[in-house]
């Protein structure tokens, strides 16, 4: 790509991503996997923001999402000829940041277990399990949510990892029974049954909101 | 995308309607604008390392667990230890007996005669240990099915269970592996440590010191008679296949009863 100025290095760029957008995930990673960088990039822009969303409502925290959806982004293009077309790209990468997401809630109670303070905190109830609150302002204003979003968020939070990952999937997400069914590898019968069942929790945390 | 949520056809309650709603009337959150940049940038560093804190953990698990199963590793070989050594007195049993045939297999050795005094069981001749030490072999390979190195070393008789003697055989054990074949008395008498003329009425000749017969208080120019109860004169050999217990000599005319002290 020889380009003599910046306005046609801009052209030549703009030209590029369209016939990409055009592309599919699977001609993208497969591009991915010829050394096509650029086709990678499309990839993140493409799931950047499904990922990130995904993962804040599951850790409801903003700073961690952005961190591990760079790490699911980096992890799956090292780990992209592993990859096959047998099923949906964003099945692929939901599950690998749904893992991410599930280790990182381990890890946290691993620290407050490990920690002076934890190790005096009752544990008993899973379904109340720690979510500490992200207090910090949240960098963009557009992520400001009022009370009945924060209370909703929280509720969420506060599911059990097996009801939450369906219910953000299904209800955020807006991803097919299916498409949950294969990302959670389960059966269809039961995580149809987990998102009613993480449903009826909700019910029971945001009865004023109903 | 949230559109699709209500486009499916769903069968779902009001309260589970509700709750759909509200959980996708979330506002969603965005990547930030570096975002891009971020991932490339990380590709370039390489593979990710973020998780090496996950090592303080594993580390203290691991050594955890190493210490459990070194502990573990150790009371099992201490277990074992304490094992062989209850079992100890069986060895040594059989230690025993197999230190008993001797005497009988050899020629009758100032040695051997010294640990025959030890068991008196254990005057047998040659010949009749041939016989005695193929019956219990026979039966302990159609009891046991098996052999040992007990048994393959030629042993008369298999090691006792713990608690039981086996220094001298029950009657019945006798009875049954014993076959009543008469010893000479001449062979007796030297394995008790003496040495009688049998063609000048059984005259003791000599008297090893330590053996049985001097401790006994046998002295030379006694007359031996008897063997427990078995006249020497009269029988053509010592039937008695376990044990001699008291000899009978008759000296300066008197008959005299010396019991056998074997130590």
């Amino acid at each position: 790509m020889a380009l003599d100025t910046a306005g046609t290095l801009t052209v030549e760029v703009t030209k590029l991503r369209v016939a990409e957008e055009n592309l599919s995930d699977h001609a993208l990673i497969e591009a991915t996997k010829q050394g096509d960088e650029s086709a990678y990039a499309e990839i993140v822009h493409r799931y950047r923001n499904p990922i990130v969303n995904y993962l804040y409502r599951f850790l409801n925290d903003y700073e961690e999402a952005i961190d591990l959806a760079q790490e699911t982004f980096v992890r799956v293009y090292f780990a992209i000829d592993r990859y096959h077309t047998g099923f949906a790209f964003s099945t692929y990468i939901y599950r690998i940041a749904t893992n991410l997401a599930i280790s990182e809630l381990r890890k946290r109670k691993r620290r407050r277990l490990l920690s002076l303070t934890g190790l005096f905190q009752s544990d008993a109830d899973d379904t109340t399990e720690f979510q500490p609150r992200d207090e910090r302002q949240l960098q963009d204003d557009n992520l400001v949510e009022d009370e009945q979003s924060k209370t909703i968020a929280r509720a969420i939070a506060a599911l059990p990892e097996k009801y939450r990952v369906p219910i953000i999937l299904r209800d955020v997400e807006g991803r097919s029974y299916e498409e949950i069914a294969e990302i959670m590898e389960l059966g269809l019968g039961t995580t149809k049954s987990r998102i009613s069942r993480g449903r009826g929790l909700l019910k029971e945390k945001l009865k004023g909101y109903l | 995308m949230n559109g699709e949520v209500h486009n499916e056809q769903e069968t779902l309650n009001k309260d589970e309607q509700a709750v759909s709603r509200l959980v996708a009337g979330l506002k969603r959150v965005e990547a930030p604008a570096n975002f891009e940049r971020r991932v490339i940038a990380k590709i370039v560093e390489g593979r990710p390392q973020r998780r090496s804190f996950f090592a303080l953990p594993a580390i203290a698990y691991t050594v955890s667990a190493l210490i459990v199963v070194m502990v573990a590793a150790f009371l099992v070989f201490k277990l074992r230890e304490t094992a062989p050594a209850n079992s100890e007195p069986v060895v040594a049993n059989a230690a025993t007996s197999s230190e008993t045939a001797p005497p009988v297999n050899s020629t009758q050795s100032p040695d051997s005669v010294t640990v025959a005094q030890a068991s008196p069981a254990a005057l047998q001749p040659p010949d009749t240990e041939k016989r005695v030490s193929a019956k219990p072999r026979a039966d302990i390979n159609s009891n046991k099915g098996g052999g040992s190195y007990d048994t393959g070393q030629g042993q008369t008789r298999m090691p006792m269970p713990e608690g039981l003697e086996n220094r001298s055989p029950s009657s019945a054990n006798r009875n049954e592996v014993m076959t009543p074949t008469r010893i000479p008395f001449s062979e007796v008498l030297e394995i008790l440590g003496m040495s009688a003329d049998a063609n000048d009425q059984w005259r003791v000749t000599s008297v090893r010191e330590n053996s049985p017969s001097a401790k006994s208080g046998v002295k030379v120019g006694d007359f031996v008679t008897a063997l427990d109860d078995q006249d020497i004169n009269a029988q053509s050999g010592f039937s008695n296949s376990g044990s001699v217990t008291e000899i009978t000599v008759r000296r300066d005319g008197k008959r005299v009863l010396l019991k056998v002290v074997s130590h």
